[in-house]
């Protein structure tokens, strides 16, 4: 199960989200900012899976220099859409 | 009817910069949309920026609106949970026709409400009137809940309804727009004018402004940031206006003081409407707590 949300703009990330059956949240990072803010960005998808009860799934982001609502509203996008979409009550 | 909304500029809710961007301008109000500006396929996509935004950008001094989708539509409902629980406060229910549209929509505001221990009530409704049948149903529409705080004309869908094209002159539009006001001030809730979506044509657009306090609305929508300070500067009253609404303002207390009735100020009768008059022009410009 494979979700995919964002872009390769400027202030925007790309993020894909491949959800598992165990081994906890693992993050594959690339950005020319992870030395500088690495571990924030990290915290931030990781937080932003566990907000929506996610607690296995590889995220694999791509970041172009964004703030990290993007980071966390991508992750969570990718991750509805890796489980079959957003509900629609 | 004491918030300004003299403008009200549009935000596609699918770009992440533009929730920085947006509040630099100082619009009085930002409406985030949901639904035209965004495709179909980030609909999803842009309804978790708009919520992840609200709760990391501190827009205080900028009342936040969201133009959800129509809730016949697969997202509307969706659209108009999420962005309460995120926090936002004030909805735009986009072609909106009779009071059946507005009461739909409050019922489900009543119950988000309930589920997630927010104020009852506290959800507020701006109507967006885009169709003839909407612009005959204004007023019922204006009355139609306590949530109603404004309503909004949008010419674009009102002329395809309407089966005309939308010219800069705006006749096609005049009876319309005069109906929006008359049934917002009977209403005692706010009018916000149409978009005018020729960016290039400045000069048309604050001619069109121009008209639009004129005629009385209360505000106007923008869809570009060099639009705001226009009608910011046409919208808030000039020195002259303010200062002659304070003389007219400070003889009424005196008088009321003195226990006397109508009073004269530079010669001119000066009776409660025009007391009322005045204390609006200086609450336009932000001045009635000094006084």
């Amino acid at each position: 199960m494979v979700g995919i949300a964002g872009n390769e703009n400027a202030q925007d990330c790309l993020v894909k989200a491949t959800i598992k059956e165990d081994g906890g949240i693992k993050i594959e990072l690339k950005s020319k900012l992870e030395k500088l803010f690495g571990k924030q960005i990290r915290l931030a998808a990781e937080t932003a899976a566990l907000e929506i009860g996610q607690e296995n799934v590889v995220l694999e982001i791509q970041e172009f220099g964004c703030l990290d609502f993007v980071i966390k509203a991508r992750v969570k996008t990718a991750i509805k859409r890796a489980k079959g979409g957003a509900k629609h009550e | 009817m004491n918030k300004l909304r003299r403008t009200m500029l549009f935000c596609p809710a699918s770009e992440p910069k533009m929730f920085i961007n947006t509040p630099v301008y100082k619009p009085d109000c930002i409406i985030f949309d949901l639904e035209d500006a965004v495709a179909l396929s980030e609909k999803d996509s842009a309804r978790d920026l708009l919520c992840e935004a609200i709760n990391s950008i501190d827009y205080s001094g900028i009342e936040i609106f969201v133009r959800v989708n129509p809730l016949y539509t697969p997202f509307g409902e969706t659209d108009v949970r999420e962005v309460v629980k995120a926090g936002v406060r004030n909805i735009r229910l986009p072609m909106c026709e009779s009071k059946e549209d507005v009461k739909k929509l409050e019922e489900l505001l009543e119950q988000i409400e309930k589920e997630n221990n927010i104020e009852l009530g506290s959800v507020k409704i701006q109507c967006a009137i885009e169709t003839p049948k909407g612009v005959m149903n204004s007023y019922e529409i204006a009355t139609s809940s306590l949530r109603v705080v404004a309503i909004s004309f949008g010419a674009e869908d009102f002329t395809r309804e309407l089966g005309v094209d939308r010219t800069k002159e705006a006749t096609e539009l005049s009876f319309a727009r005069s109906q929006v006001v008359l049934s917002a001030k009977a209403a005692s809730v706010d009018a916000i004018d149409t978009v005018w979506a020729d960016i290039k044509d400045m000069e048309g657009f604050i001619k069109e402004a121009q008209n639009a306090k004129t005629i009385g609305f209360s505000g106007k929508s923008c869809i570009h940031p060099a639009q705001v300070k226009e009608v910011h500067r046409i919208f808030t009253p000039s020195k002259e206006e303010v200062e002659k609404s304070i003389q007219i303002i400070d003889a009424a207390k005196e008088a009321e003081e003195k226990g006397l009735g109508v009073i004269q100020v530079n010669g001119k009768m000066v009776d409660v409407p025009v007391i009322k008059k005045a204390e609006r022009i200086v609450s336009l410009a932000g001045l009635e707590k000094v006084l």
